[in-house]
């Protein structure tokens, strides 16, 4: 600790230096002059010269400051080194609308800020750590004992960025892995996704495994101190442990993966990302992402859209008039539902006479879909289809209605049978809505 | 009114910063040192940056800036004693790429204060404009001897290029375990191999300088890189000389290595059991080998005494530093030179040899110091040679490419002789 405490100490007296404090106060002069003249002046500019200056204003007074240290005679090593860093940072930020026309949003959110930038700033403090000191003798400072090894400043660095690479970095190779995978052996997309999040579990564990190697630390002490450690994850956080293992297990057997449909609640929700604690699911109603522990898909019944295939059979029920032909009316449904986008051929669909109501016959349509997610889309295309095809063929969608009669005869007149009339029977309606 | 919280934060933060720099260069020196020395005195306030040169392959280097460290800080302790107030930062670079480096960071003011080197290396660097002369008192002048000095100077325009603070000695280490009697003729050398010791030579050219004088070619080798012409017995000692080397070359247990840190790392492993080193490797031999490693002064031969090339160590000074800094660093190149701390590093190290004149060697406490002395001794008809010529030198590089095809039997000891001459007499 006091050794690169000392170190660090070490650098700061180079500002002792009249040389190289003027260059470094010029460079912290000039860099507010920049931000003062931006706030000021700047916003009067037209858009398209004040994004131009923002990037390049800071730089150019640095390098009119080098220049000017240069015509006197004086040093401006350090300030033509900040010079190329900041020109850097500025390259870096008119990498972002070119990175945009390849990669979609996410991506490019996740290029920039796991490994673009945080790599410049690691490599340009690598780098000024270079010019005040030597990087062999700052990474051979020793910050303790692991193991019986002596860890060093340069093996924790290395050590944290192969561990940070090997997270954020796999993803590409491992997607990559696996989708020449699935060309070969012809599998789903979601088992490609299981088989990539499996990938990337098995390269952060080999890295992982690299990093210990590394540090030079014993296998045999890894393997007895994981031992040990597994008992107190028993205890500890079994939770979590249980929650990863879970995850795991979801993973081989393929009950849950990331593009499933599961119903949740009532609604059918898709499985975006299975994590390590737990599973992310989206659903559709309300645009929610539900966090659901990996266990609960062990102890709970789940019901799935997406086992076997990814069809759904959805239906809509409807009430038609009674004196409608059942058969007329049957076909008119299913012709409907066939013409309605989004619903498959195959399986054709298929209506049914369900029941006789008090004032209707009630028929149930049944219709298949493709994506189990669009169940009530697809259900209100029908339910409008069928209503215009009803109007067009003169199809009643009657009101709930009761008939009472007036027992003139005492009560064998009231059960004496009369015809039911259209006209008549709306005449008389005591209940329903319109 | 309301303050504007985050433009205060954002241009507060870098006035902050700003004001924050400065004093921190005010007061840095002030926090890292303890207030006052143990006999009161203020002293001079710094902290010095010394680069120190090592070799590009230096053998177990991790051990070396270990020792290394471990030497330096007891240095600075008994200097601190004096200067309370001055810090050293030290930092390891090696000396192929010294003077690359020091353009560059010279041109950023984040040059060092000192540099430790060899003195091939520290002319080099003064040659280039890159440290600047050391001011040296009567009464140091008068402790140095003036062949060293010389060595460390210029000569056209005459200056002193860095003060010379130590001299490392060419030495034979071996594995006493292994060897029952140390060579102590080039013939016994050679001996020893064909009775199954391993012999190790090196192929660089200060390296394996050594066995030229105990063929008696040292003389010809020196008019030949003063670019003299040599005589017909001149040119015959430098024939005797490569077919020495080609015999030993032919011996079943001798290998020749590239370089030096590859024969230290070969005995340190137990591949060889004898080898040419120098007096800095010791400290790293004896934590391999432990009480097994030998060490005894280079083989004489029929032609004379062994003809090591016994190298400076150097102070050079940095361009780049602050008005205290330079006195500072002034200040403890002398401290350096003092009789009783050159006696203290001579004899708690036995590493290096003195370079002031009155400290006296107690030879018979230990065989190293009594090694180092003799190869001292040896050392002193190749002195001329050490100061003409330098690592980076074109010719260093020729003689390794003319000698490595000798060792290999493609070329003749005859043909390498003259090619090697004619190339020692070309212009450097």
């Amino acid at each position: 600790m006091n050794a690169w405490l000392f170190e660090l100490m070490g650098w700061l007296g180079y500002l002792q230096r009249p040389a190289v404090l003027v260059q470094v106060l010029g460079v912290v002069a000039v860099t507010l002059i920049s931000q003062l003249l931006q706030r000021r002046w700047l916003t009067r500019c037209p858009k398209r010269l004040q994004a131009t200056l923002k990037l390049w204003l800071t730089p150019l007074l640095i390098a009119l400051w080098a220049g000017l240290l240069n015509a006197t005679g004086q040093l401006q090593g350090l300030v033509l080194f900040l010079l190329w860093w900041r020109c850097g940072w500025s390259v870096l930020v008119l990498l972002h609308p070119l990175l945009g026309r390849v990669l979609d949003p996410d991506q490019r959110y996740d290029l920039e800020t796991r490994l673009l930038r945080p790599v410049f700033l690691v490599a340009g403090a690598i780098a000024l750590i270079n010019q005040l000191d030597t990087i062999n003798d700052v990474a051979s400072i020793s910050v303790g004992q692991a193991f019986n090894v002596e860890i060093t400043l340069g093996k924790v660095f290395v050590a944290l960025a192969i561990s940070y690479l090997v997270i954020v970095g796999s993803g590409v190779p491992a997607g990559l892995m696996a989708r020449g995978l699935q060309r070969l052996l012809g599998i789903s997309d979601s088992s490609r996704k299981a088989m990539e999040l499996i990938l990337r579990y098995a390269v952060v564990c080999l890295g992982v495994l690299a990093v210990a190697v590394h540090l030079g630390i014993n296998p045999t002490a890894v393997i007895a101190i994981a031992g040990g450690l597994s008992v107190g994850l028993g205890f500890g956080i079994k939770e979590i442990f249980s929650n990863f293992i879970s995850g795991l297990w979801l993973l081989f057997e393929g009950s849950v993966r990331p593009g499933e449909v599961l119903m949740i609640d009532g609604d059918p929700c898709e499985v975006r990302r299975l994590g390590l604690r737990a599973t992310v699911l989206w659903r559709d109603r309300d645009n929610a992402e539900l966090l659901i522990p990996n266990q609960s898909f062990f102890t709970q019944d789940a019901t799935t859209y997406t086992g076997s295939d990814r069809l759904r059979r959805s239906q809509v029920t409807i009430a038609a008039a009674l004196q409608h032909d059942p058969a007329t009316v049957i076909q008119l449904l299913e012709q409907t539902a066939a013409a309605v986008p989004g619903v498959l051929a195959t399986p054709p669909p298929k209506a049914l006479l369900i029941s006789y109501g008090d004032w209707a016959v009630n028929y149930a349509l049944r219709f298949w879909i493709a994506n189990p997610m669009n169940n009530i889309s697809s259900c209100s295309a029908v339910n409008q289809a069928i209503w215009t095809a009803f109007q067009t063929h003169g199809i009643e969608i009657p009101y709930p209605q009761q008939v009472a009669y007036l027992a003139r005869g005492g009560p064998a007149a009231a059960s004496a049978p009369h015809p039911r009339g259209n006209d008549d029977a709306r005449n008389a309606s005591t209940g329903g809505d319109p | 009114m309301p303050m504007n919280w985050r433009s205060f934060s954002i241009r507060k933060a870098e006035v902050l910063a700003a004001a924050l720099l400065l004093l921190l260069s005010g007061c840095q020196a002030r926090q890292a040192a303890p207030p006052r020395g143990g006999n009161g005195q203020e002293g001079l306030e710094a902290v010095l940056y010394l680069y120190v040169g090592v070799h590009d392959n230096t053998f177990d280097l991790d051990g070396y800036r270990r020792d290394f460290n471990q030497t330096f800080r007891a240095l600075e302790q008994q200097f601190r004693q004096v200067n309370p107030r001055t810090q050293f930062v030290v930092q390891l670079y090696p000396e192929s790429s010294l003077i690359k480096e020091l353009a560059h960071r010279n041109a950023s003011g984040l040059g060092p204060d000192l540099l430790l080197v060899t003195n091939r290396t520290a002319l080099q660097l003064a040659r280039a404009g890159l440290t600047r002369s050391p001011q040296l008192t009567p009464e140091l002048r008068r402790e140095l001897d003036p062949a060293t000095l010389s060595r460390a100077s210029l000569h056209n325009p005459r200056r002193l290029a860095s003060l010379p603070v130590a001299q490392r000695a060419q030495l034979a280490c071996f594995n006493s375990s292994r060897l029952q009697q140390v060579p102590t003729t080039l013939q016994e050398l050679l001996a020893i191999s064909a009775n199954g010791n391993t012999v190790g030579l090196a192929l660089d050219p200060p390296g394996m300088f050594w066995s030229a004088g105990a063929l008696g070619a040292n003389e010809a080798l020196q008019l030949a890189i003063a670019r003299r012409p040599l005589n017909r017995d001149q040119q015959q000692a430098v024939v005797r000389w490569t077919r020495w080397l080609q015999d030993a070359a032919t011996q079943q247990k001798v290998t020749f290595y590239g370089n030096q840190d590859l024969l230290l790392e070969a005995l340190s492993s137990g591949q060889l059991d004898w080898i040419s080193c120098h007096s800095t490797d010791l400290q790293r031999l004896q934590r391999r080998l432990g009480s097994k490693l030998g060490v005894a002064p280079l083989p004489d031969g029929p032609g004379g005494q062994a003809s090591p090339i016994n190298e400076l160590t150097v102070i050079a000074l940095g361009v780049n530093s602050s008005a205290s800094q330079r006195q500072a660093a002034e200040a403890f190149a002398h401290f350096a030179l003092n009789p009783l701390v050159q006696r203290n590093i001579t004899v708690s190290l036995r590493e290096v040899l003195p370079v002031n004149r009155f400290v006296t060697v107690p030879a018979e406490s230990s065989m190293v110091l009594k090694a180092m002395l003799r190869a001292q001794q040896q050392s002193r008809q190749t002195e001329t040679i050490a100061a003409l010529i330098h690592l980076n030198d074109r010719r260093v590089q020729q003689t390794q490419g003319l000698i490595t095809q000798l060792v290999f039997g493609e070329s003749t000891p005859e043909i390498t002789a003259q090619r090697l001459v004619r190339s020692l007499q070309s212009q450097p």
